[in-house]
């Protein structure tokens, strides 16, 4: 067994994974390897740390319910003598994440009575707007908590020349030779409909399996259109099996029904024929994105960030009517909160009252739809072409399990699907998210509103350019000298660069906002995001407010493009002029630029970060002087030096925070090809609560230049005494720092020590030794 | 099939626990796997064993919950640092324990995902590496070596503990 081998091994060691001839070959090899043997204390202190983690683990485990509970099982136990957490609370009793779904999922689905819409011409459909009202009588919040479960108001704008009968089924997968599997779907719901007893349910899954069966008949051909889905849309009402009630007419009636009975079935119940809706015009639109919190310790536990923004939309209504009306608002995100949605008017807030808003966002997603064919017949094709038909038992965001008739579940990764394939369209999905309000309006008169709202998918990130000009850089000397036993000056070296920061601004909120009033929020936001909303749609003094003309005014003038101001406890950046962002654009605008800024490089060696490398790092000082001197929003530095021939390269990147006016900007970048260091461990005392240990860092420059290396130690916070030949200071409170200057072409050896007692504590000072 | 569900609960609620930080979520979603387990068990074709089947239905349970996350978490793990119980004399001790419990939190949490799950997977009810590869459909030496490189990660990150930690 060699090194290498063995320090794979190690790990199988600690766990007890190893056969005795390995297990006995590692402790030898353990025994007489002072490096194995730490990297095994390592290890061990990892394992020991998982110990400390799992403490306070609850006693009771939970189990799965006994079987005369039929199911309801009242599984949720009493946690460490606390309250139940809000979301356990909810789901005490018998709350369906408690049910056994085993009736459910055998059953005949229920079927929902039919619909008794009176036919409606093609040509009528297509000129006409159709929308069905059934009022909420409940308050506002309530209304928005139920719309995902009560979607009842629906409305489908129809496209001209769109045939509202032609085809079925679902077209994720859509192609012409699927459009023949759909017909013989449709006929298959016939047969169905002829074959069940009079006035006897369809068999849901009878239905779909069958229907199913004639879709993936017809072979897929080429990928799904997302663009089709509008028309997928269309095609609902008329595709959906025409569900017959007990007692309903069965047969050619039934399939009669469902010829004309299009709209009943997509409406789902009594249908209006709106009149020409209030005419609704966009006058401007202003944006507020925040920039992304720091989630480097938390992203695990929020997910991808997907932004936080605030949208100001004001439009006009030209005539909206006196009374009850209902308005009709879309182009909204799809990642909108639905409860932080105001609207007030703008000419006559006291004659214009909101009675009920409802935000209807169940799109048709493959998602959506996947979540309402659990239990029913799918198919899934590969990306090489092979396809399966089974049933959905569950999915995520990775992978579907399917059920292929007569075999066993199987596991299905997403990314390996071209195509998914369902029989029909589940009812009550739509295809774009729409805010419904419903208000009374004392006369008829022009409405000038405005309605505000967070939403996700706008995001903003700084992103810098730093281009270096080396030249070996101008060296200096620093600070005062060692005494005569160090033959090396401590130089720092100076280079100069240019800096360009750019705001990158990135739409993927389904919606395009033309002429936008462009504010980007600089900060850890994500704390007061309820404050901040509270603040800025209901203060007066927002810039937004001060009017066309000063707009006008303010992208004429001659500066900067963005305007920065402080704002509560963050930074604002306003664009001064109106720019469009379209969905899916990513676009890039000049925030900042400096130039011949004086960068001092250092090299700083910690041995936590790589036990032999030393790191390169720039830095310098946000300053005026320094043609910067306004606040850096956090974001990626890209660094740009020129190669011997003067070509410009791409060499590293790295991150800068936040960062404050008249601030030190430290830019670590990769390592020094160079520079090395060897640590290692000369002597190690303990006794009881105390000890101490000495390092010697022996560290070589193959450079033609003297360089000083910043050597970086961690040192327990119960350190009372640390020693070095050389100065050092303490950074913080567990953190020195030593100078060690190394000439060209040659190596220095640095010796320090440092002692601790966990019993008394530390009380170690910061001042220069 | 309910006894081996049973039996592997525990060790479920820990796996969930290693991955978010917070007992309260774990016991939800592992009892919302044993329930889904229950209610399929049907389907279970056993070409693994039933503890490994209800892990896997446990980390999908987790990586919905996370895709469905969109709002602040519901709960601060850190919070629950100065609940550790201490049974020790030393009256420092129980504080340096609360302080140690915080910051093996904090570093749990600055773990990559892959690495975090196979070390919560090993350290919650002994699945062996094999089992783990299996159950993540990666290589054996993959596990192994994303065990390793937490754990390493780890005690770099609680250097300062070291005495507590080799105690």
């Amino acid at each position: 067994m060699n090194r290498d081998d063995a320090r794979d091994k190690l790990i199988d060691l600690l766990y007890g994974e190893l056969d005795e001839p390995d297990r006995r070959e590692l402790e030898a090899l353990l025994a007489q390897d002072p490096e194995l043997r730490e990297e095994y204390a390592r290890l061990r202190r990892g394992r020991s740390a998982m110990a400390a983690y799992r403490a306070g683990e609850p006693k009771n485990v939970p189990t799965v319910p006994p079987a005369e509970s039929g199911g309801q099982a009242p599984v949720a136990q009493e946690k460490r003598g606390q309250a139940p957490p809000r979301e356990t609370a909810s789901r005490s009793g018998a709350s369906p994440l408690f049910s056994v779904p085993a009736a459910a999922s055998t059953a005949p689905a229920a079927v929902p009575a039919a619909s008794s819409a009176a036919p409606v011409t093609p040509d009528e459909r297509r000129r006409l707007r159709l929308r069905m009202f059934r009022s909420r009588r409940a308050p506002l919040m309530t209304a928005l908590a139920a719309a995902a479960v009560l979607a009842v108001s629906l409305f489908f704008l129809f496209e001209p020349g769109v045939p509202l009968d032609d085809g079925g089924g679902i077209e994720i997968a859509q192609s012409p030779r699927e459009d023949e599997g759909i017909e013989k779907a449709r006929g298959v719901e016939e047969d169905l409909a002829a074959r069940q007893p009079a006035g006897g349910p369809i068999d849901a899954r009878t239905r779909d399996t069958e229907a199913f069966d004639a879709v993936a008949a017809a072979p897929p051909q080429g990928r799904p259109e997302r663009q089709e889905r509008g028309r997928a849309t269309v095609r609902k009402g008329a595709s959906e099996p025409a569900p017959a009630a007990p007692g309903a007419p069965s047969g050619d009636s039934a399939a009669a029904d469902r010829g004309r009975g299009a709209f009943g079935t997509l409406l789902g119940g009594s249908v209006a024929y709106a009149d020409e809706p209030p005419t609704i015009e966009r006058e401007t639109v202003a944006l507020t994105i925040m920039s992304q919190p720091d989630l480097r310790d938390q992203a695990w536990r929020f997910g991808q960030w997907r932004g936080a923004s605030l949208v100001r939309d004001r439009r006009v209504i030209r005539e909206l009517p006196a009374g009850v009306s209902d308005v009709r608002f879309t182009g909204v995100p799809s990642g909108i909160v639905p409860d932080s949605v105001r609207l007030r008017s703008l000419d006559d807030p006291r004659g214009l009252t909101v009675l009920e808003q409802n935000y209807q966002y169940d799109l048709a997603s493959t998602d959506a739809i996947l979540q309402k064919y659990v239990d029913r017949p799918i198919g899934v094709t590969f990306q090489d072409g092979t396809a399966i038909a089974g049933t959905l038992l569950s999915w995520d965001g990775r992978t579907l399990v399917v059920q292929p008739e007569g075999a066993g579940p199987r596991s299905v990764s997403r990314e390996q699907v071209r195509a998914v394939r369902f029989a029909t369209l589940p009812q009550g999905l739509l295809t774009q998210p729409t805010l419904l309000w419903q208000l009374r309006n004392d006369a008829q008169r022009v409405q000038r509103f405005e309605v505000a709202y967070l939403t996700k998918g706008l995001t903003w990130r700084a992103d810098y350019v730093l281009k270096l000009t080396v030249e070996n850089g101008d060296r200096h000397l620093r600070g005062q000298q060692h005494p005569a036993a160090e033959p090396v000056p401590n130089f720092e070296i100076l280079d100069t660069a240019d800096l360009v920061g750019f705001a990158t601004v990135t739409n993927e909120s389904g919606v395009t906002f033309p002429d936008a009033q462009l504010k980007l929020l600089a900060g850890d936001v994500n704390l007061i995001l309820e404050d901040w909303f509270e603040r800025t749609t209901t203060s007066r003094a927002w810039v937004f407010e001060k009017g066309a003309e000063e707009r006008k005014a303010l992208a004429l003038a001659d500066g900067p493009q963005f305007v920065e101001k402080y704002f509560f406890e963050y930074h604002l950046y306003t664009l001064q002029r109106p720019t469009t962002l379209r969905d899916r654009e990513t676009k890039q605008i000049e925030m900042v630029r400096g130039s011949g800024i004086p960068v001092k490089r250092a090299y700083v060696y910690d041995r936590t970060q790589h036990p032999s490398a030393v790191r390169v790092v720039s830095e310098f000082k946000n300053s005026e002087e320094n043609g910067l001197g306004k606040p850096l929003p956090k974001g990626v530095v890209r660094l740009y030096v020129p190669d011997p021939t003067g070509q410009t390269e791409y060499v590293s990147q790295t991150e800068i925070d936040h960062t404050p006016v008249d601030e030190k900007i430290r830019l670590p970048w990769s390592y020094a090809f160079d520079i090395t260091v060897h640590a290692r461990i000369t002597a190690n005392r303990r006794s009881g609560s105390s000890g101490g240990e000495t390092w010697e860092y022996r560290v070589r420059n193959d450079k033609d230049y003297p360089v000083t290396v910043t050597a970086i130690v961690h040192v327990p916070k119960s350190t009372r005494v640390f020693e070095s030949e050389r100065p050092w200071h303490m950074r913080e409170v567990g953190v020195i720092e030593i100078d060690i200057p190394v000439g060209a072409n040659s190596q220095t050896v640095a010796e320090f020590s440092y002692d601790w007692d966990t019993a008394n504590g530390g009380g170690l000072s910061g001042d220069e030794r | 099939m309910r006894s081996a569900l049973n039996e592997a609960a525990g060790g479920v609620r820990r796996f969930v626990f290693g991955m978010c930080g917070d007992w309260d979520l774990a016991e939800d979603l592992a009892q919302e796997s044993l329930l889904k387990a229950w209610a399929k068990r049907a389907t279970f074709a056993g070409r693994s064993g039933v503890r490994t089947w209800l892990f896997t239905i446990a980390r999908n349970a987790w990586r919905d919950r996370l895709r469905r996350k969109r709002t602040r978490p519901e709960s601060e793990p850190m919070d629950q640092a100065a609940d550790i119980p201490a049974n020790t004399p030393d009256p420092s001790a129980p504080a340096m324990r609360g302080e140690l419990a915080a910051a093996v939190h904090a570093a749990m949490e600055r773990l990559p995902d892959e690495q975090r799950e196979v070390l919560a997977l090993r350290e919650s009810e002994g699945l062996t590496f094999a089992q783990i590869a299996e159950l993540l459909d990666i290589p054996l030496a993959t596990a192994k070596s994303r065990a390793r490189y937490a754990l390493l990660k780890l005690s770099e990150d609680l250097h300062d503990y070291r005495a507590e930690l080799d105690a």
